[in-house]
């Protein structure tokens, strides 16, 4: 008969193998397959590898709820989501095999760097691909209507982005209207970019034709905005024909959908107000128009007030009545027709010296014509 | 106010601005143009504040 072990042995031996090879705990990168935290707090997840789409390792894990919750707070704190699963860690694992359950690994540590470095370098490789297929410029190139009317926004029912840009929008001080119709999406989480690109669709396919699309979040920075990063999401925003919006209101990071974006802004509320000033600029240029109107009509008005004075002047300077007041008199003959010449006045006739305040009736005792009557001078003067 | 030209409009107050800046028209032209450019400006205005479908909705619902 052969040499055996019975089972329990065969899993001793193993076991104290393990506790040889790994007397300390270790560092193992992994992607967390699952995750689970249950109501006692301790937190089981699967690690797993892949190679070429194909699995190459999987492990169970448990993290204490002692250690998880500190774990999970601080790995919050520095990459603004939780641990979950989907993602790639660098854990600190202790080894241990258990003669009943086998191989598991006891989480120590979460490197919460590790994952925001390879969230980073994803987002990279993410921003250099758009630029390589051409995707990154092209939002930036579709003209936004002179005055936005109907916007199309993509954003979660709750979310307080949303009720801050409504109501902002709502109150604008210059009471300018516009019609904002939600497409609600699931704004965080794995699931987002493809909600979010069914909302695009949905914008797509509706009657009414928007002049912009805007994606607003805001409120709960600490959660994941991971979903932002999203390659398909990216180039969907990018290839959509019309001009497309974010405001995440996260001002920590630049994300790959904002630079895609037509344009970016922090804040749901400050979108409000772009497009709020879109609308006074263009009621400045009216009011604007309307005071050039006025000025020239009032200017118009003045230069044929200043016509009419000088015609005025020129009326008074040949008025007969003004020059009487110089001390001059006028010369009529009995019939009243003005005289400009003795010629044809002898002596004995009536003429009548028309003065400011009255006439003197006159009669000629001689004519005298003058010397220079005949022949002009000279230098022109009579 | 659909389909209303806010662009257009302002194009044609514009011009009226320049024809009346313009010394040959005459006063009897200037106030029929003002009138006029007036009435246009006023419907620039309402159109920024028109009275449409109220902000809110819901598109995926329509």
């Amino acid at each position: 008969m052969e040499e055996y072990f019975d089972l329990y042995t065969l899993q001793s031996r193993t076991r104290r193998g393990m506790e040889d090879l790994y007397p300390d705990p270790v560092w193992v990168k992994a992607e967390i397959a699952s995750l689970s935290v249950k109501p006692n707090g301790h937190c089981y997840m699967e690690f797993s590898q892949s190679e070429g789409g194909k699995l190459v390792a999987k492990a169970r894990a448990v993290a204490w709820n002692s250690r998880y919750a500190l774990m999970d707070g601080y790995f919050l704190s520095v990459t603004g989501s939780r641990i979950a699963a989907g993602m790639e860690v660098l854990a600190l694992v202790r080894v241990t095999y258990h003669e009943v359950y086998g191989l598991s690994l006891t989480v120590e540590d979460v490197n919460a760097e590790f994952t925001l470095g390879q969230r980073e370098k994803a987002r990279r490789e993410t921003l250099a691909r758009l630029e390589r297929e051409g995707l990154t410029g092209l939002q930036k190139r579709i003209p936004l209507a002179g005055i936005p009317y109907n916007l199309a926004v993509i954003s979660s029912e709750t979310a307080a982005g949303w009720g801050d840009f409504r109501k902002h929008l709502a109150e604008n001080p210059g009471k300018y209207t516009f019609n904002a119709v939600l497409f609600p999406a699931l704004m965080q989480g794995d699931a987002a970019p493809l909600s979010i690109e069914a909302a695009l669709g949905s914008v797509a396919a509706s009657p009414v034709r928007f002049d912009a699309v805007l994606i607003l979040r805001g409120g709960g920075s600490g959660l994941d905005l991971s979903c932002f990063d999203d390659y398909r999401l990216a180039s969907a925003v990018a290839l959509f024909p019309l001009p497309v919006f974010s405001a995440i209101g996260h001002d920590r990071d630049v994300h790959v959908l904002d630079t895609v974006a037509h344009m970016s802004v922090k804040t749901p509320t400050a979108l409000a107000d772009f497009f709020v000033e879109r609308k006074r600029m263009a009621e400045d240029e009216v009011d604007d128009a309307v005071r050039r109107l006025r000025n020239a009509a009032s200017a118009a008005l003045d230069r044929a007030g200043t016509a009419l004075r000088m015609l005025e002047l020129r009326l008074a300077a040949a008025d007969p009545r003004n020059v009487l007041q110089k001390g001059y008199s006028l010369v009529l003959d009995d019939s009243s027709v003005r005289l400009s010449s003795v010629s044809s006045r002898k002596a004995g006739d009536t003429v009548r010296l028309v003065f400011p305040d009255g006439v003197l009736v006159c009669t000629v005792d001689r004519v005298e014509e003058s010397p220079y009557s005949k022949t002009e001078r000279k230098d022109g003067r009579l | 106010m659909e389909g209303f030209d806010f662009d257009g409009t302002l194009s044609r107050i514009e011009e009226i601005v320049r024809k009346v800046e313009d010394p040959e028209t005459g006063l009897d032209e200037i106030v029929p143009l003002m009138k006029r450019a007036e009435e246009l400006a006023s419907a620039c205005r309402n159109y920024l504040r028109q009275v449409g479908d109220a902000v809110s909705g819901n598109g995926a619902e329509e």
